[in-house]
């Protein structure tokens, strides 16, 4: 278990680096950070200048540390257009995505089990296909283009929900159904199938023979055990809950950092970009770590080694 | 089981074999197979389909609807956009856009995973903890993210985008090939290639590499939705491929702010990228089934 749990650390611990040093290197692409640093009317002597201060002529594993060293502190620079730091337009933001995410996935676990379990139960049936119907063109749908239509459909043409922005609590209905839609059908088609197979074993069949009622067999035996590879899901989408919101968020206008990042990019200010980046890949990754650990404490059958 | 026919000629074959082979196209989803085939010709043959031109503008027919609504033309069958271009065409070139994406995109990934794949299979030890460490930390980047960085870095074009997605795809199929080879390893055709003194180059290549045909076939045809989808969003996002060039992402993302007045700048568009992602996941799930059933979990 300690093992397991120093190895993933490890493993977390190198895909930081890598990023880092991908971002670093991206960077580096762009031309050299004086040209985004200094304003246009520098002259030659600022560059001097400001070449030296970022040490430009030492070499490159030094520049890329001064540059982690700053990244660590939270200097992320300034962004191009607003000319305020990039950190401070982040914490401004990142508050605004978790509060769509943890909904989202807190909406997305609701709707999923049921879907997933009645799958299972109808399996064969004509009902069976008309699900299965359903979740497969509910994983083709785009979330923008999914987003743009509900937006249509009941905020310009019903007139029931705001078209965008964030507010109460009508505001989370359309983002929040836009991004779970895709979700809800993914999972929900693995939780039949991992119902599906955990109906087949043999335990299942003993509860059969022994004469246990037909929901005991769903819920007590099947569902609890289909629950592992379930857990696991919920716990992904947990982690990649800011990267999900991110096309909702464009969509919306959701005043959170997957917007600032798409400010970014139409702007081509490459600070802005790097830093959303560089932050919510970070946190990423430091919540599929926590996940996996949570995990092999609640599934005390699966040996990591 | 026919009598008419004469069973010595017959060589022996499992039972149900036989069955097999010929409902392989029978339960083939034909309707995914005609929506894919039509994309894909409207791809290659767009010059000679439409008169029209993607990116020219022809003020004068601005924002027409559909033939079927009032003020269409049947020259124009699914309208025109902001700057009079014929919607169909455009959609048509934009396939063109998303299928040379996905096609490279397959290519270089999937080149890359089944190198590293049966590498780190094959040889084990430190190779395998080396690569097999490479692979779980690209798996943990969120992709569309590290996408975007690299477009932004490089500038917006359609190799850059190939770039971005195919450095994150290769490592799933890695681990899968990974796993297949462990279990072939210990077979005896590769003992025996072994003793009779082929190289590892060579058993990788000539004796294992045959052995995982099937399950690549299966994860590139179930990949190609996905990457369809992760081209779109990044266009949305506007790191895709540039604007005059027709991407459905982008003309999405243009028809957005006039969903009231020209509905179908952003409708059509979004329903090619429907059409294709579904038309290939179903054409995927089927060939799993048929050729690779352990892989249902995937």
């Amino acid at each position: 278990m300690h093992r397991f749990i120093i190895r993933r650390v490890f493993q977390a611990l190198i895909a930081l680096f890598l990023l880092s040093i991908a971002i670093f290197f991206t960077s580096r692409l762009t031309g050299s950070p004086c040209d985004v640093m200094l304003p246009p009317e520098a002259r030659e002597a600022d560059f001097a200048l400001c070449e030296q201060s970022l040490k430009l002529d030492s070499p490159i594993w030094m520049q890329y540390l001064a540059w982690l060293g700053g990244v660590l502190q939270g200097d992320f620079g300034r962004a191009f257009v607003t000319g305020q730091p990039v950190i401070d337009l982040i914490a401004e933001r990142l508050p605004n995505s978790a509060k769509l995410g943890v909904v989202s996935v807190i909406f997305t676990t609701l709707i999923m089990i049921p879907i997933g379990i009645l799958g299972a139960v109808i399996k064969g049936t004509r009902f069976d296909v008309v699900l299965r119907t359903v979740t497969a063109v509910g994983q083709a749908l785009p979330t923008f283009w999914l987003g743009i239509l509900l937006m249509w459909f009941f905020a310009v043409h019903l007139r029931w929900l705001p078209v965008s922005g964030m507010g109460s609590w009508q505001n989370y209905v359309l983002p929040v159904g836009a991004m779970a839609w895709t979700t809800i059908a993914a999972q929900s088609r693995m939780l039949r199938s991992s119902m599906l197979e955990v109906m087949d074993s043999e335990f299942v069949k003993l509860a059969r023979v022994k004469g246990a009622s037909e929901s005991s067999v769903i819920f007590k035996h099947a569902f609890r055990n289909a629950l592992i590879p379930v857990t696991t899901m919920v716990g992904m989408h947990f982690g990649n809950i800011i990267t999900g919101a991110m096309i909702a968020e464009v969509v919306f206008a959701w005043p959170g950092i997957g917007r600032l990042l798409y400010e970014g990019i139409s702007t081509r200010d490459f600070p802005l970009v790097q830093a959303c980046v560089l932050v919510v890949s970070a946190i990423t990754i430091t919540f599929n770590l926590l996940v996996d650990i949570l995990y092999a404490y609640i599934d005390p059958r699966i040996r990591y080694d | 089981m026919s009598q008419s026919v004469d069973d010595r000629s017959i060589p022996y074959r499992p039972p149900g074999r036989g069955r097999r082979a010929f409902s392989l196209l029978a339960g083939a989803p034909i309707i995914s197979l005609l929506i894919i085939g039509l994309f894909v010709l409207a791809a290659i043959f767009a010059n000679f389909l439409t008169p029209y031109s993607p990116t020219q503008p022809n003020l004068a027919l601005r924002l027409l609807p559909p033939f079927w609504v009032k003020g269409g033309q049947l020259a124009h069958p699914l309208g025109t956009d902001l700057l009079g271009r014929d919607m169909l065409t455009r959609i048509m070139y934009g396939a063109r856009v998303s299928l040379t994406v996905a096609v490279a995109v397959i290519l270089v990934a999937k080149t890359i995973g089944v190198v590293v794949g049966i590498t780190a299979g094959y040889f084990g030890g430190w190779v395998d903890a080396a690569l097999m460490r490479l692979a779980d930390a690209t798996l943990a980047f969120p992709g569309i993210l590290f996408a975007i960085v690299l477009v932004v870095a490089l500038g917006a074009g359609l190799w850059n985008v190939v770039l971005a997605i195919s450095l994150l795809d290769w490592a799933g199929t890695s681990r899968v090939i990974r796993g297949e080879v462990l279990s072939l390893k210990n077979r005896d055709f590769v003992a025996q290639a072994k003793v009779a003194g082929c190289s590892p180059l060579r058993i990788m290549a000539v004796h294992l590499f045959p052995n995982i045909i099937n399950t690549l076939i299966v994860l590139s045809t179930l990949q190609v939705g996905s990457v369809i989808l992760a081209e779109a969003s990044l266009s949305f996002l506007g790191a895709g491929v540039p604007a005059p060039a027709p991407a459905w992402g982008q003309m999405v993302s243009g028809g957005k702010a006039y969903l009231t007045t020209a509905w179908w700048l952003a409708f059509f568009p979004g329903m090619a990228i429907v059409l294709v992602v579904l038309a290939f996941n179903m054409l995927g799930d089927w060939l799993r089934d048929v050729l690779d059933p352990k892989m249902r979990q995937v």
